[in-house]
């Protein structure tokens, strides 16, 4: 019977390989074990070995092509056998070969990240790399149970092994290892008290709680603050809306809607910022789908604009006061409320000068806007009373770099002092 | 006469063949020397309170009954065991004695091939209500040939009900109850038990056979105990309780079969368990328990399953050694450490 060559996985995080070379070609004939191909994945290079003795049937990824973890690489069986038998065998979707397709759109949303996260776990107890962890069948179960990394857990019983008492530590008094380095996002929602975490709150705070504690469980966030001038923009915006107001455009301008836009633009010339960072994987988009934080009553939602790289500042005001009213209104479906690369959270309205926003998780970074300061300024060797916005950028250490995050603030506040830019 | 009495664990054994006997004209005792010197005309003198076997268990029997119902054989295992068998299987309910376990090579026959097959290959016409006295234990003395704890070879073959009682209370119950099943019953005694007392109701009750009893109630650990092991476990049991680790001590009672359910529960809760028993060490009843918890508790384990047993040796007749040899609570502390160490730590 025809077997399949399939794609190893190689480490946890590990989703795709590529075949870097074909040491036999179709017709060679292949001994069991002996190597056939040379593949790699972003850190390391492995030989597959050949699953059994024959023919080489099928190449199914030629050399430099990139593959899924066991995605079928190709086939192995006796000369003259149909190779049908063995791909009808596999899982028909674990065999397709995907696409970076993810350029454009993040492949999942947040929301469902978790479940793929946990049906890609490694059996509780199989170990990591070399190393052996010895857990209880019943300290096992309780891990599985609540969701624990068990590389992360202390063995204190016999042998250094893993016990209920172990566990009941864990859940009391959180974790005793940090995760190791490329596994963050693989704990991502899986926090050492996640069952817990939200406990006794409605169900909207209870998915607020668990996103905000694994915001700052698995990132490193650092918040940097600067202010932009604004008297421009604000004339800016006076005079586009008067425009506005004569055009078919049926929506206000508000300055949300223009520090939009300069967001927008400064993500699209500093795509480092506009990327999200999950399941060990790091993504640049080119696309801008923009979360814009929206206050309601009971909690906090983040409606998502769609490319909004590809909207005119008025398509962008339509689209925001439109997502608003949805999500008031509690009409926002689960695709308005996912995918975004990047978040805008306002505390204007409320008077807030500075503030450290969380993260909405992947993402590497949220804008936060303050209350407009008046301040006195030297202009021209004239006391002159100035407006600045206060802007609170919060940045993912693990990805960016404080100079990195300065950088886009600057880039940012170039778009708001110089608004004609924004219609460049 | 209070309504429980303190009694030997033999006191307790004499009363419930007493009670079989007095209740039932059909049950009969045969053994070697269960009768001693009763209604022997040169010994008229001891005729009245014959010693009544070995360690004087059937002590006044023969006296009350006649020797036409406690019956003397010779110094032949296999005689005394197959009279046994085939007056079960033609409507008596026979109690016999065959002194140390040790001489299971000479009445093998009877007991695995004869009484443990006859209602199975009658297709269930005959029928063998026989109890089968046996003795175990090291700790009297009585050297390598009359000291091994054998139970386990008789709980290995189907057809056989075997019973180890652990106190006097049990020991009477069980019997009462073995009397009233139709199999055969191997009730195995610790002879370094007989002097101990406990309390013993009056009257007729019985020990469910096959079921285990839960002698303490605990949380951390489970230990299970046979016979005199049981003892070895509540000490065990109280040196653990000054590091606030609770244990729960299950006294077995019946090897064959054994209560898989109640070692189970036990499991459920605890996670972690001790089987002490004082046979050797392999293929024995804490090597089954081990083994079938192992399968079916498996999910619940929070360690190894750990054995505690006398060592792959005959049993020494010094003293010092054969002391030894015998499971103690020492012995617990130190095989099953992996255990109960972490325990310690945690709950002190």
């Amino acid at each position: 019977m025809a077997e399949n060559i399939v794609m190893p996985k190689l480490g946890m995080t590990m989703k795709e390989g590529t075949v870097e070379e074909w040491h036999k070609s179709v017709g060679d004939t292949v001994e069991a074990g002996e190597t056939v191909a040379t593949i790699s994945s972003e850190k390391l290079s492995q030989d597959v070995e050949s699953p059994g003795a024959g023919e080489l049937l099928e190449i199914k990824v030629d050399a430099g092509d990139s593959i899924e973890v066991k995605g079928i690489m190709g086939v192995i069986g006796e000369a003259g056998e149909s190779t049908v038998e063995a791909g009808s065998a596999e899982d028909e979707g674990e065999a397709e070969t995907p696409e970076t397709a993810g350029k454009d759109e993040p492949a999942e949303t947040p929301a469902e990240a978790p479940q793929t996260q946990n049906a890609d776990k490694r059996p509780a107890g199989s170990a990591q790399a070399d190393v052996r962890i010895f857990i209880s069948p019943l300290a096992r179960r309780m891990a599985a149970e609540h969701d624990l990394p068990i590389e992360q857990i202390e063995g204190t019983g016999g042998n250094g092994r893993i016990t209920r008492l172990d566990i009941n530590r864990v859940l009391a008094g959180g974790l005793d290892k940090a995760a190791a380095a490329g596994e963050t996002a693989e704990a991502a929602g899986t926090t050492p008290q996640a069952a817990d975490v939200g406990e006794g709150l409605n169900p909207m705070r209870k998915t607020i709680a668990r996103n905000m504690r694994a915001s700052l469980d698995n990132t490193a966030q650092l918040t940097l603050h600067r202010k932009a001038e604004i008297d421009q923009l604000i004339d800016f915006q006076k005079k586009l809306r008067t425009e506005a107001e004569q055009s078919s455009i049926d929506v206000k301008l508000s300055l949300t809607v223009l520090i939009a836009k300069a967001t927008v633009l400064a993500l699209q010339d500093y795509k480092k910022m506009n990327s999200r960072y999950e399941n060990g994987e790091l993504t640049e988009y080119d696309a801008v789908h923009l979360g814009i934080a929206t206050a309601l009553d009971e909690g906090l939602v983040v409606p998502v604009v769609k490319h909004a790289e590809q909207k005119s500042i008025g398509a962008l005001a339509e689209e925001i006061r439109d997502l608003s009213a949805q999500a008031r209104h509690g009409e926002a479906s689960q695709e308005t409320l996912s995918g975004s690369t990047f978040s805008i959270s306002n505390m204007g309205g409320s008077g807030v000068e500075y503030f450290t926003p969380i993260l909405n998780t992947a993402e590497s970074g949220i804008l936060g806007v303050g209350a407009f300061q008046k301040e006195l300024a030297m202009v021209n060797d004239e006391v002159t009373e100035i407006t600045k916005i206060p802007f609170s950028l919060t940045f993912d250490h693990q990805i960016l770099d404080g100079a990195a995050a300065g950088e886009f603030l600057t880039i940012l506040v170039r778009y708001i002092e110089n608004p004609y830019l924004l219609v460049l | 006469m209070s309504e429980n009495r303190n009694m030997t664990f033999m006191g307790a054994i004499n009363e419930a063949i007493d009670m079989s006997m007095e209740a039932d004209d059909n049950v009969i005792v045969i053994g070697t020397d269960v009768s001693g010197g009763a209604e022997i005309e040169h010994l008229e003198e001891e005729k009245e309170d014959s010693f009544g076997g070995v360690f004087g268990v059937t002590q006044g029997l023969a006296a009350k009954y006649t020797r036409n119902r406690v019956i003397d054989t010779p110094i032949a295992e296999h005689v005394t065991i197959s009279s046994a068998v085939g007056a079960a299987a033609t409507g008596l309910r026979p109690i016999a004695e065959t002194m140390f376990n040790d001489f299971v090579g000479f009445m093998l026959d009877p007991v695995l091939n004869q009484g443990a097959k006859m209602r199975y290959m009658f297709g269930g016409k005959a029928k063998i209500p026989m109890t089968m006295r046996t003795i175990h234990g090291a700790g009297a003395g009585a050297a390598a040939q009359h000291s091994q704890t054998l139970y386990g070879m008789f709980a290995a073959i189907p057809g056989v009900k075997v019973v180890v009682p652990s106190n006097p209370n049990d020991a009477k119950g069980l019997f009462l109850a073995a009397m009233a099943d139709d199999n055969l019953v191997v009730f195995s005694e610790d002879k370094t038990l007989y002097g101990t007392k406990g309390e013993v109701p009056e009257g007729h009750y019985t020990v469910e056979l096959g079921k285990a009893g839960i002698a303490r109630e605990g949380e951390d650990l489970t230990i299970v105990g046979i016979g005199k092991m049981v003892q070895v476990a509540q000490e065990v049991a109280e040196q653990l309780e000054t590091s606030n680790v609770s244990v729960e001590v299950i006294d077995l009672r019946t090897v064959s079969p054994w209560d898989e359910e109640t070692v189970l529960e036990s499991v459920k809760k605890t996670g972690r368990l001790v089987v002490v028993d004082e046979a050797n060490p392999h293929n024995n009843t804490a090597t089954d328990v081990a083994s079938v918890i192992g399968d079916i508790g498996f999910d619940y384990l929070d360690g190894p399953i750990k054995t505690v047993c006398a060592p792959d040796t005959p049993v020494p007749f010094s003293a010092n050694l054969e002391q030894a040899y015998i499971p103690h609570a020492d012995k617990v502390m130190d095989v099953a450490s992996e255990l109960i160490e972490d325990l310690k730590s945690v709950k002190s």
